[in-house]
């Protein structure tokens, strides 16, 4: 990804806080769109970040706030499995998004949207492997 | 004809009540405990309790069997889960999904939804239509930039009544579609008369869509 690239984050919460000063810092600009006015405060202090608080998240309208047509990255990082399926499928086939990333807990969406072709990430197949590693199932 | 329905809001409920009655196969699944047992109160043990868009919940409803796969939550971004599960897990044949916001018409048909209900939009466009002295509606924008489906209806004293709607001198462009007399919609014929309260549909361009206003309803 280019290094002035724009990246577009759908959901804020400890993932999202936790992503921004390394994508900030290496140069990029980053709009975080949430839902939740307390987390939005606590990142509001990053240097340069956009944030933009929403309503009702599902409308489209959010997205082309946030330039979804000019992002270089969108990444569906909500706590909503469902929103983070659809706004990742219209950033990749409405707006053409370069790289786009979506946040799934449910292993049986994780495994259907990989199957469509889509990056997913989610952290409970990776606890549940280091969990049984632990404990030595 | 087996249907799986998800989601028993008004929508949903009042589907499933009626495709009981019409003696169809039917299974719905609501999330809300309260609800749901309200539903299975009123319809009988023809409801589960749980999240529509999940695999094993479709798993234990039949999904592998349905024929038919409706999704009518309040959310979008569920009932487009819910149908890419049934679609692409249960190979269901034939998948549904209301919307709420018509902008996601696109990517619903997109990802292989056959038949996309918009919920909000045409009610809007029914309550605008009620309003007196509301000019043009609106009702769609068309692919060439600039171009809309639009309706207007006929005022009582308006000049092009008692004529024929191909007689209508309009700019280039500019055509009238549809013309709904009472209950019935019709194409635009020579022998049809232009009457008081008709409603035109009509593909207008932003240019002219005044002048066209002004022929329509002019006295």
């Amino acid at each position: 990804m280019k290094e002035n690239g724009q990246v577009l984050i759908l959901g804020c919460g400890r993932l999202t806080e936790s992503l921004i000063p390394g994508l900030i810092q290496t140069g990029r600009r980053v709009t975080v769109i949430s839902e939740d006015r307390e987390w939005l405060e606590t990142v509001s202090n990053f240097p340069g970040l956009e944030i933009i608080l929403v309503t009702a998240p599902d409308l489209q309208d959010f997205l082309r706030q946030g330039d979804v047509g000019h992002a270089d990255a969108f990444l569906a990082l909500s706590g909503d499995d469902h929103l983070n399926a659809l706004t990742a499928q219209i950033a990749i086939h409405t707006h053409e998004v370069p790289r786009v990333v979506c946040r799934l807990e449910n292993p049986y969406l994780q495994q259907l949207y990989a199957g469509l072709g889509m990056k997913v990430v989610g952290d409970l197949t990776r606890m549940t492997q280091d969990i049984q590693q632990a404990i030595e199932l | 004809m087996f249907t799986i329905v998800v989601g028993g809001s008004e929508v949903g409920f009042s589907l499933t009540k009626a495709l009981v009655s019409a003696g169809h196969e039917i299974l719905i699944i609501e999330k809300d405990q309260a609800r749901f047992r309200l539903i299975v109160e009123e319809i009988g043990p023809i409801a589960r309790c749980g999240d529509g868009a999940d695999q094993s919940v479709l798993d234990g409803a039949g999904a592998s069997r349905a024929d038919v796969f409706i999704a009518a939550t309040g959310s979008d971004a569920t009932n487009l889960v819910a149908c890419q599960v049934a679609k692409n897990v249960f190979k269901t044949p034939r998948v549904l999904a209301l919307i709420r916001d018509s902008n996601n018409r696109s990517i619903f048909e997109r990802l292989g939804v056959d038949v996309v209900v918009d919920a909000v939009h045409p009610a809007v466009v029914a309550l605008e239509e009620g309003i007196p002295g509301q000019p043009m509606v609106h009702i769609s924008d068309l692919a060439p930039e600039g171009t809309e489906l639009v309706s207007v209806s006929v005022p009582a004293d308006s000049s092009i009544v008692g004529m024929s709607p191909l007689e209508v001198d309009l700019p280039p462009h500019n055509y009238i579609c549809l013309i709904t007399k009472r209950n019935e919609t019709r194409l635009p014929s020579d022998t049809m008369v232009v009457e008081a309260g008709d409603e035109l549909f009509l593909v207008v361009t932003a240019d002219d869509q005044q002048e066209v206003y002004d022929i329509l309803t002019g006295v």
